[in-house]
């Protein structure tokens, strides 16, 4: 068969596989076995449809491919419209990547209300996939507020702890945020003529400069798209949501919700702050990147003393975004590129952190990092994984986080130095508190008893965490694989500043 | 453990050897230029910089005899010899022993203030006492607002005939004032 006649539908197969799953999971009698085994299939199912972009996508193009737009709703003007560049084909496989390790990874933490938990990871990651692929601004804004209803379910049904106090602060803050960014939207509808919801030509209209009143509008449209974007991200100081709704969150929510929903907010600053708005992202930049770099050290200082370590992973995350907000904001070919990788590296690395940290709890019931210690002794092959993933986060050099991480320095090197010297620190952070935290929980005696007693991983933990070593090692090693497909799209998102500072040289 | 040592030991000696006569010195010469080392070695003649190499390979060979002389008196042929140094040496042993205090000194200097900067200033100054606070107190206001508010909404018909005369009397008492200005 010939898989490339799949294209024009690809992508709406692979964003709706799950969803349907879901659907078809309500019809399931409620033996849990069989549900986990359906969303375990379905999961993999998007998974393997996903491949399909990567291996179809022309990687020397810069523009939007395997693109469906029909139209849906003749008034107002919205359409099914759908479409994926070398950046967000990424995003789309991370996502589907990470949806089965979540099922394996839930397998036994979940006991009640299975039915209703794996119904709401697959319509998540639906939702998720939705937001990379929709290329209409309503299309998008519906896929993004559509994440945070089975998000908020997740954490505050299945959480521990506070659940319900940090699901409601995830809700009202992320919910807070998109508010301006619907405001953005619907602006740009009504002074768009033709009135359209659509990237391209608002984007078209926008670089021909025919809507009326955009010079004036402008910088508050563009801080309506990035508020609703740093929170998500989240920037300092609007990331207090963030650990909280880790901590509590379960297993898969924490996976999903560092893996791929924090790059919400990075690939909309991406795709929309930076395209939209070329000028207001140039003039903005300078508060953005400091806010990026207050963002890395002190999310690594606050993350070096969490004395839980879901906690101490939450706060690193903010750190490892900051990363990502100063690649974009420099405007620089390798700190785009560098941005967009360490995206998919932290969503790699932090998702198997929280993997990792889940197995702990599923043991110990706990995550205060004083209860463990010396655990190298009863749980070797758990200690590997563990370390495996946290070099990786760390950035060293042949595992992911190294590559972007670099790239971004560069990036910031260039656009501002002392920008770039001081986000240096934060590699250097991030080892302090990822390898304080793994001596003091596998290194020395046991100091706990209860330890010795744990059980080292099993096969079905096996299996979720080898993917998870092995895409470390991949895309350390050959990160060209992917960076041959982000760096056109990159040289495109680029191409309005060329313009732009041609524009300016030439007056 | 003894295989890889003796695997390793063996490089070791034969390793050095592979790089003399220069071998090497042009390995990457399309990418990187002769440093300025093997610029000088060439201006001041190869003899001289073939003369101070060999007198350091020297050094570092007696060095590490010397070295091994040593642990052999210490530990195999006087054993009890380093603790009378050690009385003999008194302080000098002692700091000597606690790597100068280097360790003591950096936890002073940095480790505590980052720890219990991050901890009390950072964390539970600035992210729960500012940040998160804010938004705390955001949230209960609104909360306590609306817990004074929804005691209009009393179920009593008389009150609520009450609040729309009130707001009737409002609005015509803005009517008026604004006729009349």
């Amino acid at each position: 068969m010939n898989t490339a006649s799949l294209n024009p539908i690809i992508l709406t197969l692979v964003t709706f596989i799950p969803a349907l799953g879901g659907l078809l999971i309500l019809f399931i009698p409620r033996r849990d076995r069989d549900i986990k085994l359906f969303a375990m299939v379905i999961s993999l199912l998007a998974f393997v449809a996903s491949l399909h972009l990567p291996v179809h996508l022309h990687r020397n193009l810069g523009g939007f491919q395997f693109e469906i737009d029909k139209p849906w709703i003749a008034s107002p003007n919205i359409h099914y419209h759908m479409g994926v560049d070398g950046i967000s084909v990424w995003l789309v496989v991370l996502t589907t990547f990470l949806t089965p390790l979540c099922v394996l990874i839930s397998w036994k933490s979940i006991h009640e209300r299975v039915k209703e938990f794996f119904i709401l990871l697959l319509l998540l990651e639906t939702a998720l996939i939705g937001v990379f692929t929709s290329l209409d601004l309503f299309l998008f804004y519906f896929f993004w507020e559509a994440t945070l209803i089975p998000m908020a379910l997740l954490i505050g049904m299945y959480g521990h702890g506070r659940k319900v106090y940090a699901a409601v602060k995830y809700f009202l803050f992320t919910m807070i945020g998109s508010m301006f960014m619907l405001a953005a939207i619907i602006w740009l509808y009504t002074h768009t003529s033709p009135n359209s919801f659509d990237f391209a030509e608002i984007q078209r209209q926008i670089h021909a400069g025919t809507i009326p009143g955009f010079s004036t509008a402008a910088p508050w449209l563009f801080l309506g798209f990035f508020i609703a974007f740093a929170v998500k991200v989240p920037l300092f100081p609007l990331h207090t949501w963030l650990p909280d709704a880790h901590v509590e969150a379960p297993t898969a929510g924490s996976v999903l919700l560092a893996g791929v929903l924090l790059k919400m907010g990075t690939y909309g600053l991406l795709r929309f702050n930076l395209s939209l708005f070329p000028e207001e992202a140039r003039s903005n930049a300078w508060w953005i990147m400091l806010l990026a770099l207050i963002g890395i050290i002190y999310g690594a200082l606050v993350s070096l003393v969490q004395p839980n370590l879901k906690k101490l992973i939450a706060y690193s995350s903010v750190s490892h975004l900051g990363f990502v907000v100063l690649g974009i904001f420099s405007f620089t070919p390798a700190g785009l590129n560098g941005a967009v990788f360490v995206m998919l590296a932290h969503g790699v690395a932090t998702g198997g952190l929280f993997m990792l940290a889940g197995i702990l709890y599923e043991r110990r019931h706990t995550y205060e990092i004083t209860e463990f210690g010396g655990l190298a002794t009863p749980m070797p092959k758990y200690a590997t994984f563990f370390l495996v993933t946290v070099l990786a986060s760390v950035g060293l050099p042949l595992l992911n986080g190294f590559i972007g991480e670099f790239m971004v320095l560069t990036g910031a090197f260039e656009a501002r130095p002392v920008y770039g010297i001081l986000a240096a620190t934060g590699v250097i952070w991030s080892a302090c508190y990822l390898l304080w935290m793994y001596q003091r929980v596998f290194f020395g005696k046991v100091t706990h008893p209860v330890n010795n007693t744990l059980a080292d991983l099993n096969l079905r933990e096996k299996s979720a965490l080898v993917p998870i070593a092995v895409a470390a090692i991949v895309m350390g090693v050959a990160p060209i694989m992917w960076l041959n497909a982000i760096d056109p799209a990159v040289q495109s998102a680029l191409a309005p500043y060329a313009q732009y500072m041609a524009k300016v040289v030439g007056q | 453990m003894l295989a890889p040592l003796v695997i390793l030991a063996f490089l070791s000696v034969v390793g050095g050897w592979i790089g003399i006569g220069g071998r090497f010195e042009h390995f990457l010469a399309p990418v990187f230029q002769a440093g300025p080392a093997a610029e000088l070695a060439r201006e001041t003649g190869e003899a001289a910089g073939q003369f101070t190499e060999k007198l350091l390979m020297g050094i570092s060979i007696l060095a590490a005899f010397g070295g091994w002389f040593f642990a052999w008196l210490l530990y195999s042929s006087k054993p009890q010899l380093p603790a009378r140094i050690a009385q003999a040496l008194g302080g000098l042993y002692e700091a000597v022993v606690h790597k100068y205090y280097i360790d003591e000194l950096y936890a002073v200097l940095f480790v505590k203030p980052l720890i219990d900067g991050s901890t009390t200033i950072l964390w539970h100054g600035i992210d729960q006492g500012v940040i998160d606070a804010t938004v705390n107190n955001a949230a209960d206001a609104a909360r306590d607002v609306s817990d004074e508010a929804r005691h209009m909404q009393s179920g009593n018909l008389r009150s609520y005939a009450g609040w729309v005369a009130a707001g009737g009397a409002l609005v015509i008492a803005y009517m008026v004032w604004m006729g009349v200005r």
